[in-house]
């Protein structure tokens, strides 16, 4: 039997329809995403739930699925007007405010609060594991805009603290920052990361009390809710393991 | 023996292709890129990250994939899927997303024809063979050590090194200095051998190089109407010699067809990818 020749042509097409019929196909069967579900879970009642909120949205999504307008968010985090921007990340905080240690508890500026103020602003439950104090800012725009009333008020006016400034207020380069040498711990540092940074399965052990998951790319955030432990300690105490 | 009718269009073809995929790609990047300053998308209405779309995050994720059921973070469906869809052109012809598709192989292809025009018959010959052949299969360390890291980390560690990441984020924040360093070392390599980080290092180029050893259609030479004349040896620009035998069986070939009857080789189907009769039956 005669060899078929294939074309250079042949190669051509079938390229174009094995990659593009692919996508077509699979954007047909409803298989193919190129990000992350935009939008966070929602309440049996239909509502967003905000401790979906992540790291990686905007203040202009938490406006978009939450109602509440940025400049509230803006001014609630006291956030520099050079930052104010649609493109704002929650994250972003983390590189404007210094961590804040209370009763020996580090609270981060960041995904944490911002599900509070979330929770506090539209009225739907919210419980934290590891934020037990909340910014005076965040406090004062909650009184004067009547989320925060009666007991409720009263209590979290006693339990404020100062935002504090890094630097300029400017956005520090991730990269540059995850490549210091003081490896910063945070909510959506991986187990194989902190396996990475020296982390021995039994030192983990000794600090939470429960085995070491398997599954590597499980984040120190979600490890703590599903354990019901407190993030705040359980950072300070890898931290310390890690970088003695 | 017939003489072929001189014509450039399977290379003019393959050019036009690679292109297209370095436009797409480098609109989406820069889409993406808006996006994120919150502004509108040029151009094209989508704007997925370059994890996204390449079809090397979901080699990455595999172990994550299987032993999880998870995508590691910033890899989403769309590489997985993409990884499938590379995989099954790779079994039909070999690496074919090397050579007509990715976009830091053309750009390197770009700059090789600067490097061509510099060192002139010297372009591609500076490295001795002896160390060009262990050299080779350095790309499998490399594929070796991501995915194990990969794997027991749980993130894309690779993209810190990667110079096509950073080729095509140059104008984000998101690009380590080693990345740009590999990328600077990558692209003024390309100005004395032909694509070096594919031959060398990419761990993509690795996966793919395999299927040069079982893919269905071949690339084949045939001996009686070869005139030995060497011409495909010496266009080949990852440095394999096709004239060595019937087929061109290499873990480096890139099928971009520069040595077959369709661009180069000076005698029709001499030299042509071909569906082996045992196959066809």
């Amino acid at each position: 039997m005669k060899n078929i020749i294939v074309s250079g042509w042949m190669v051509a097409v079938t390229i174009f329809v094995v990659l593009f019929g692919g996508i077509y196909t699979t954007i047909g069967t409803g298989h193919w995403s190129t990000s992350r579900e935009l939008e966070p879970i929602r309440f049996a009642s239909g509502e967003y739930n905000p401790a979906d909120i992540r790291g990686s949205y905007t203040f202009a999504e938490i406006e978009r699925f939450f109602g509440i307008p940025m400049d509230i968010l803006f001014d609630a985090f006291k956030i520099p007007e050079a930052n104010r921007t649609n493109a704002f990340k929650i994250k972003d905080m983390e590189h404007i405010f210094a961590p804040v240690v209370i009763d020996g508890s580090e609270i981060e500026v960041g995904t944490d609060l911002v599900r509070m103020f979330t929770s506090f602003y539209i009225g739907l439950p919210y419980k934290s594991s590891e934020t037990t104090h909340l910014p005076k800012s965040l406090v004062k725009v909650l009184v004067d805009e009547q989320k925060l009333t009666g007991e409720r008020k009263a209590y979290w006016e006693n339990h404020t603290f100062e935002l504090v400034i890094l630097g300029e207020g400017s956005i520090i380069d991730e990269s540059e920052h995850e490549s210091s040498e003081n490896v910063a711990i945070k909510g959506n540092t991986t187990i194989g990361e902190l396996i990475q940074y020296g982390l021995t399965e039994k030192q983990f052990k000794e600090i939470t009390g429960v085995d070491m998951p398997s599954n590597r790319s499980v984040t120190l955030k979600d490890f703590v809710a599903e354990n019901g432990l407190n993030m705040g300690t359980i950072q300070i105490q890898i931290a310390e393991t890690i970088q003695p | 023996m017939s003489r072929k009718k001189k014509t450039n269009i399977t290379r003019n073809l393959r050019l036009g292709i690679q292109i297209f995929f370095l436009v797409l790609i480098m609109l989406f990047s820069f889409n993406h890129y808006r996006v994120e300053q919150g502004l509108e998308p040029f151009v094209l209405s989508e704007s997925p990250s370059l994890h996204a779309i390449c079809p090397f995050g979901g080699v990455e994720t595999l172990y994550t994939f299987f032993t999880q059921g998870t995508y590691v973070r910033k890899i989403h469906a769309s590489s997985f899927i993409l990884m499938w869809l590379v995989l099954l052109l790779s079994l039909l012809f070999g690496p074919v997303f090397c050579g007509w598709v990715c976009p830091l192989g053309t750009v390197q292809e770009f700059i090789g024809k600067i490097g061509k025009r510099l060192l002139k018959k010297r372009y591609n010959h500076v490295i001795p063979t002896k160390i060009d052949t262990y050299l080779r299969y350095a790309r499998y360390l490399v594929l070796a050590i991501v995915l194990y890291q990969t794997a027991m980390v749980g993130t894309l560690i690779f993209a810190d090194y990667d110079p096509y990441f950073a080729l095509f984020n140059i104008w984000s924040d998101k690009v380590t200095w080693t990345a740009f360093a590999i990328l600077g070392l990558t692209l003024a390599g390309s100005l004395v051998v032909e694509r070096p980080w594919c031959k060398y290092v990419c761990p993509y180029g690795a996966v793919l190089g395999i299927f040069n050893t079982f893919r269905l259609v071949k690339l084949s030479r045939d001996p009686n109407l070869c005139v030995d004349c060497g011409r495909c040896d010496r266009e080949c620009p990852m440095n394999l010699t096709p004239s060595d035998d019937t087929n061109v069986i290499n873990h480096q070939c890139i099928v971009c067809l520069q040595c077959t009857s369709e661009v180069e080789c000076p005698i029709k189907d001499a030299l042509s990818l071909k569906i082996r009769p045992e196959v066809v039956k």
